[in-house]
């Protein structure tokens, strides 16, 4: 263990994982939060609360920008219990020297997410910081808490998945992490990928209409790979399978990873959402989700098992066997 | 993945079954590039292979044979004020001795930059006042981008870029496995990239020095699967070759721009490598008018790490000389893996090691069947 943070730790993998539970020893720790789902459910209020901080570098991106980042990041982590999302709050920081213009188009792009999904941003908070160096980059951070109303008699969660139970993928992945990653790492050379940067909660509402569905994560930090090992070791006494040809990787994401030796797999995405869905309802279920705009890619992609507790197993097109295992550290692109 | 390569695979698969019982013995074929290892393992390409073909892992990782005193002197410039290490991503979470990484370095205040191409080092060394070292790691593959760096650099009269070569040749890494006696490979298949860049005809001259089939695969299953076909063919008729199954980007002459680029800037000298030891003219040092890029004299006399203290126990050395298997490592799993790596076999992308745990191995260690 260094004596200082690492960048590392933040990067959604097992470093992130080991700092979490480090700092819930402080003291933090209780049922509510243990229970490690994307947001929480406070039980006597039947409401589902998260927060969640955006610092996307540079914040616009091909497909959107911060601000409608941290409105629709905030909207799936919601969705993802079941919550319908009612008010928001947000936290703003930004450094000195960021131009106006760009300050004020990420506000519209926030406010206009929310907007359309009836949120009402109830509070907030702004503060500049002093620059701290004498590059051109300036920073912004925005940090949103959000607050939801579950529908249904109880909040989605991976504790009620069985065995059996198909695991069903919105569309292909990626996109975010390729568009991000293109733009930091690819220079002058490369078409950015597009993110898929985009509010699921009418996707959900759809779904939890057709029933069936017992558990959602929306794959971002990590990817699909680091969502399906964590259902791997929160579902009690099962494993995941999931079958590499049923996962869809679009072209660009495909070139953008191979050219960095990146894995699609662990690259974010902001717009796909897993779900568990009890195998009677999927085929309607898939019906349904391919009519929202979100959802048209909706695929199964694999099961939970009986076998390989607590491992999430990926089968290859070539019939291969591969293991998923978080990611150790922050991806980097190889050298060649 | 189009469904008509899944049958070009399982005829593959079925064809090297065959070209297997036919040799009748057992055979180790050496992937030297540590994109191949990568892709080897995310294909799940072993567990497709006959009892009898044992596939492993050469030199070919750039960060995993950078030598511990290289390193240690890639951390020393990061202690150097006023001063940016650029570098690949990959070597910065490498361990120097005394175990910081360019990525503690980092986050303990130094000013160390993650760049994707010597591009981007030249426009910030542009537009900033300080000293700029670029640490210029990898094969032929990447050599021709430092290479242009340093033309720039001349050309626009910058006083403030340096350039810290440990960039590797492949071949002279190559002639080191065929002449160990007790390496015992019976084919290689070939690196993509570098085989871009040289072409095929750098290798022709390793057929001279002992004869073994060599054939360049691209970096998917199904190439990789008919460069062991070819391999194989070649053993049962007991005619070694050297070819490519890599049409598409692999050619007899290679890259004569980039080469040109490697010929003006670099001359080839001796250099270190993790588990050879010094080779002869193995590595690649700016000559001429580019020397006075050269970063190490920045060092003056400050004192480095320990060089060449191997760190207790870890077995990268060996492993880059396929003579020993990750898993056979003590450390392996238990004091070195991924998020805690003691050697770089484990903390490059594309290390051995890396690949051995992140990937596991279908079986065994994970109790998974195929």
């Amino acid at each position: 263990m260094e004596d200082v943070i690492t960048l590392a730790e933040g990067s959604g993998g097992l470093l992130t994982h080991r700092l979490v539970e480090a700092l819930l020893r402080s003291g933090l720790s209780n049922p509510i939060l243990e229970e490690g789902e994307d947001a929480a459910y406070l039980k006597e209020l039947g409401i589902a609360l998260t927060v969640d901080s955006f610092t996307v570098s540079p914040p616009f991106f091909p497909g959107g920008d911060i601000g409608k980042l941290a409105a629709c990041g905030t909207i799936n982590d919601l969705a993802c219990r079941g919550a319908r999302p009612l008010y928001f709050a947000y936290a703003l920081l930004v450094e000195e020297g960021f131009p106006r213009e760009q300050l004020m188009s990420i506000a519209g792009s926030f406010s206009k997410v929310c907007s359309e999904h009836g949120i009402l941003v109830a509070a907030g908070d702004t503060k500049v910081l002093p620059s701290k160096g004498t590059g051109e980059v300036r920073d912004v951070f925005v940090s949103v808490c959000g607050l939801g109303k579950v529908e249904g008699a109880k909040p989605l969660g991976v504790r009620a998945v069985e065995e059996g139970d198909l695991i069903v993928l919105t569309g292909d992945v990626g996109r975010h992490g390729a568009a991000v990653g293109a733009l930091r790492f690819g220079g002058s050379l490369l078409n950015a990928p597009e993110s898929d940067c985009a509010p699921l909660w009418r996707l959900m509402e759809r779904a939890m209409e057709v029933g069936g569905v017992r558990a959602a994560r929306d794959c971002t930090r990590g990817g699909l790979a680091t969502v399906l090992c964590e259902w791997a070791l929160r579902a009690r006494g099962l494993g995941v399978e999931v079958w590499e040809e049923r996962i869809a990787v679009s072209d660009e994401v495909q070139a953008f990873c191979d050219a960095m030796g990146f894995d699609p797999l662990y690259m974010a995405c902001e717009g796909r959402m897993v779900l568990a869905v009890e195998p009677r309802k999927a085929e309607e279920l898939l019906s349904a989700v391919r009519e929202d705009p979100e959802g048209m890619g909706a695929t199964v992609i694999g099961r939970f098992v009986a076998e390989h507790p607590r491992r999430a197993v990926l089968r290859t097109s070539y019939g291969g066997v591969r293991v998923l295992d978080m990611l150790p550290y922050e991806m980097l692109p190889r050298i060649c | 993945m189009a469904t008509d390569s899944k049958g070009f695979v399982e005829r593959l698969v079925s064809r090297v079954g065959e070209l297997a019982r036919s040799l009748g013995r057992r055979v180790k074929v050496m992937e030297v590039c540590g994109t191949h290892t990568v892709a080897a393992f995310r294909g799940g390409l072993r567990g497709l292979l006959p009892d009898g073909v044992e596939l492993i892992s050469g030199p070919g990782c750039p960060v995993c044979v950078t030598a511990q005193e290289e390193v240690d002197l890639s951390i020393a410039f990061s202690r150097l004020g006023d001063l940016v290490v650029c570098t690949y991503g990959d070597m910065l979470k490498v361990p120097g001795s005394g175990g910081i990484s360019l990525a503690l370095a980092r986050a303990r205040g130094a000013d160390v930059r993650v760049v994707g191409s010597t591009e981007e080092v030249l426009r910030m060394a542009l537009r900033e006042g300080k000293r700029f070292v670029f640490l210029g790691v990898g094969f032929e593959t990447t050599a021709p981008a430092t290479a242009w760096l340093a033309k720039e650099a001349l050309k626009l009269g910058l006083s403030n870029l340096f350039i810290c070569s440990l960039h590797k040749r492949v071949v002279p890494a190559l002639e080191a496995l065929l002449a160990d006696p007790d390496l015992a490979i019976d084919g290689f298949i070939l690196p993509g990239h570098v085989s871009v860049v040289l072409g095929l005809k750098a290798y022709r001259r390793l057929m001279e020095i002992k004869p073994v089939p060599m054939c360049v695969a691209g970096f998917d299953v199904p190439q990789m699967l008919s460069a062991i076909a070819v391999i194989l063919r070649d053993l049962v008729r007991g005619s070694p070759s050297l070819s490519s199954v890599y049409r598409r980007a692999v050619g007899e002459e290679g890259n004569g721009l980039a080469q040109a680029l490697l010929e003006e800037v670099f001359e080839p000298c001796d250099a270190p490598w993790r588990g050879f030891g010094r080779l002869p003219l193995s590595g690649l040092c700016l000559k001429g008018p580019y020397e006075r890029l050269r970063a190490e004299p920045l060092l003056g006399d400050a004192v480095l790490g320990a060089g060449e203290e191997p760190m207790e126990g870890c077995l990268c050395g060996e492993v880059l000389k396929g003579k020993v298997r990750p898993t056979d490592c003590p450390l392996f799993g238990r004091a070195c893996h991924p998020s805690s790596p003691v050697g770089p076999c484990m903390v490059s992308s594309e290390g051995s090691c890396a690949a051995h745990y992140r990937f596991g191995d279908g079986m065994g260690r994970w109790g998974v069947r195929a």
